[in-house]
């Protein structure tokens, strides 16, 4: 073996016992290797919440709140009413422990169940009412014309209408009467020369949206083709400009919408742009980096920055989900997910790849009904949930719901996730980390 | 009584080849440290932190320049050894490759020159080579 120190020479027993000593060292080194190789391959993950410190930045659960989605902060939990709270991470676990320490004034905890579901938070948020077609959406039925505007199908008075405004027959989405059952019938067209509201042009290389009696600007192409389709929009020329007064607001890309600038990636959303903070968030959002927009620095101008967009942040609004079991859309808007009922109508909205999910993940939960306490302390219950039901669902999120027959104050919430030593879990962390190393070299 | 035994000289030249050999290993387990770090951040510093390396190594310097002082007799070693020179330059050119990703292969490339550069001559600054060597 080498030596690093060859000018201390030792001999005899000396080296004997050099010789046992090392060989102790190099196989307590090795140990200590698998043991650091075995927490990466096999790893762990805690979250926190302290209801004594509900502002704190080391907690890591998400949002404990009650039915009504209100933010729980004194750990203070009636009887038999609903503790919600959220864990965000990456990659499948074998098994998930929860455990509640209580407060010492608590009563002694009745469990009535914990649940657990796997989604996006998006996602599990409650059903809205479904959306009807995007504003500025030509549609035609049988002999019918109709433009859509402020959420309202307006019908042209008679195809000469639709022709002598200019609108090509093509840039019309041939659509059955279930498709227009899900916006408000508003006024018919009968002007022959004044464009309706929602009306889309193009001059020159810029995009216009007729809006309230002025043209808005589209910030740039890229804005446009985030919202709509290039048949869409009525070529014009220079002169149509003055027509119209020129609005001095511009519009840009379509809530939800990923744009880049310079290295960072941003999700556009409510006039913000949220910086994504890491190409494992995003991975984990179930974003697609063919959907990012390159976008310039006036592009970006016109929006306020928000906060990072982490992996424990919801999808802000304008997200669309499309389930993976029966092609169903939801977009998600204010707390709410509202179907989007048809393929036309989902058509009408889709600009990009939407964010797969499973349906089952909001439906299918996992559950615990029996809370032990924890050896060697006085006020602390746990359960454990297996999670292998869960594991083939999409979704970074897990969403806890538990449930007490009687008044109890909990000071803290930690849940830990864990994954078994097996092959199928050693196989899936290394899947999981060579995905990861794609994501930073190949998506660049 | 027992303690001052212990650390006679005999045991101390023990000591200090064992703690070399600890260094060595702490160096070998450190440079992997770097390049898994390098290939995905976070995924050892995330559940070791490195400056509890970096500190190991530190301590582990110190104790060896203690025993270096006690054993007294003993002829200094060199550490120079220019096959695992040229392997950790190849391991600092390649980290400091994979930093600078994002900047494009040409501007990489030149950075890349230009800081091997400056570490040459400073090295050279620093420990001006013998006229011997």
């Amino acid at each position: 073996m080498f030596d690093l120190t060859k000018e201390i020479i030792l001999e005899g027993k000396d080296l004997r016992t050099y010789r046992t000593l090392r060989l102790i060292l190099f196989l307590f080194s090795l140990f200590a290797f698998l043991y650091v190789a075995f927490l990466i391959l096999f790893p762990a993950q805690s979250f926190v919440f302290s209801f004594l410190n509900p502002d704190a930045s080391s907690n890591t659960i998400t949002r404990p709140r009650n039915s009504s989605g209100e933010f729980i902060r004194n750990g203070k939990i009636p009887s038999d009413t609903n503790l919600y709270f959220d864990a965000s991470l990456v990659g499948n676990y074998s098994k998930a422990k929860i455990n509640f320490t209580l407060n010492k004034k608590s009563e002694q905890p009745e469990f009535e169940s914990l649940q657990a579901v796997r989604s996006y938070q998006a996602f599990l948020y409650p059903e809205g009412s479904p959306l009807g077609f995007k504003d500025g959406t030509l549609l035609k039925n049988n002999r019918d014309y109709y433009i859509v505007s402020a959420g309202e199908l307006h019908k042209f008075q008679s195809f000469s209408v639709v022709k002598a405004l200019g609108f090509p027959e093509n840039s019309f989405l041939e659509s059955d009467a279930n498709d227009l059952n899900y916006n408000a019938i508003g006024s018919p067209i009968l002007d022959e020369k004044k464009f309706p509201d929602a009306s889309l042009f193009k001059i020159a290389d810029n995009f216009y949206l007729l809006k309230n009696g002025e043209l808005q600007k589209f910030i740039g192409p890229e804005s446009f083709l985030s919202q709509y389709r290039p048949e869409q929009a009525l070529e014009k020329n220079s002169s149509f400009l003055d027509t119209y007064p020129l609005s001095e607001n511009f519009i840009g890309f379509s809530d939800g919408s990923l744009i880049s600038y310079a290295d960072s990636v941003y999700v556009i959303s409510d006039g913000k742009y949220f910086p994504i903070d890491s190409t494992i968030t995003f991975a984990a959002a179930g974003y697609n980096w063919n959907d990012v927009i390159p976008a310039t620095g006036d592009e970006l101008s016109i929006y306020k920055k928000a906060r990072l967009f982490t992996l424990k942040d919801a999808h802000p609004n304008g997200t669309v989900f499309s389930t993976t079991e029966d092609g169903k859309f939801y977009m998600i808007n204010n707390g709410e997910k509202n179907p989007l009922p048809t393929e036309k109508i989902a058509f009408s909205w889709l600009r990009k790849i939407p964010v797969v999910v499973s349906e089952a993940g909001s439906i299918d939960s996992i559950s615990c009904d029996r809370l032990t306490k924890e050896p060697l302390t006085l006020r602390s219950y746990s359960c454990e949930l297996e999670l292998d039901k869960l594991k083939n669902l999409l979704g970074k999120d897990f969403e806890f719901n538990s449930i007490f027959k009687n008044n109890v104050e909990i000071d803290k919430i930690d849940i830990k996730f864990e994954k078994t030593f097996t092959l199928d879990n050693l196989k899936q962390t290394i899947a999981e980390l060579l995905s990861r190393v794609k994501n930073n070299y190949v998506q660049q | 009584m027992s303690s001052n035994n212990f650390f006679n000289k005999k045991n101390l030249r023990i000591i200090y080849k064992l703690l070399h050999d600890i260094l060595f290993i702490l160096f070998v387990f450190f440079i992997l440290t770097l390049i898994a770090e390098g290939l995905l951040p976070g995924i050892v510093s995330s559940r070791l932190g490195l400056y509890k390396i970096i500190l190991l190594i530190f301590c582990i310097f110190f104790l060896i320049q203690l025993a270096f002082g006690k054993i007294g007799d003993a002829p200094a070693g060199s550490f120079s050894n220019k096959k695992s020179s040229y392997v950790l330059l190849f391991i600092l050119a390649a980290l400091i490759f994979n930093g600078m990703l994002n900047l494009g292969l040409p501007l990489n490339i030149f950075v890349l020159i230009l800081a091997l550069t400056v570490l040459y001559f400073s090295f050279n600054l620093f420990f001006p080579p013998t006229a011997s060597s």
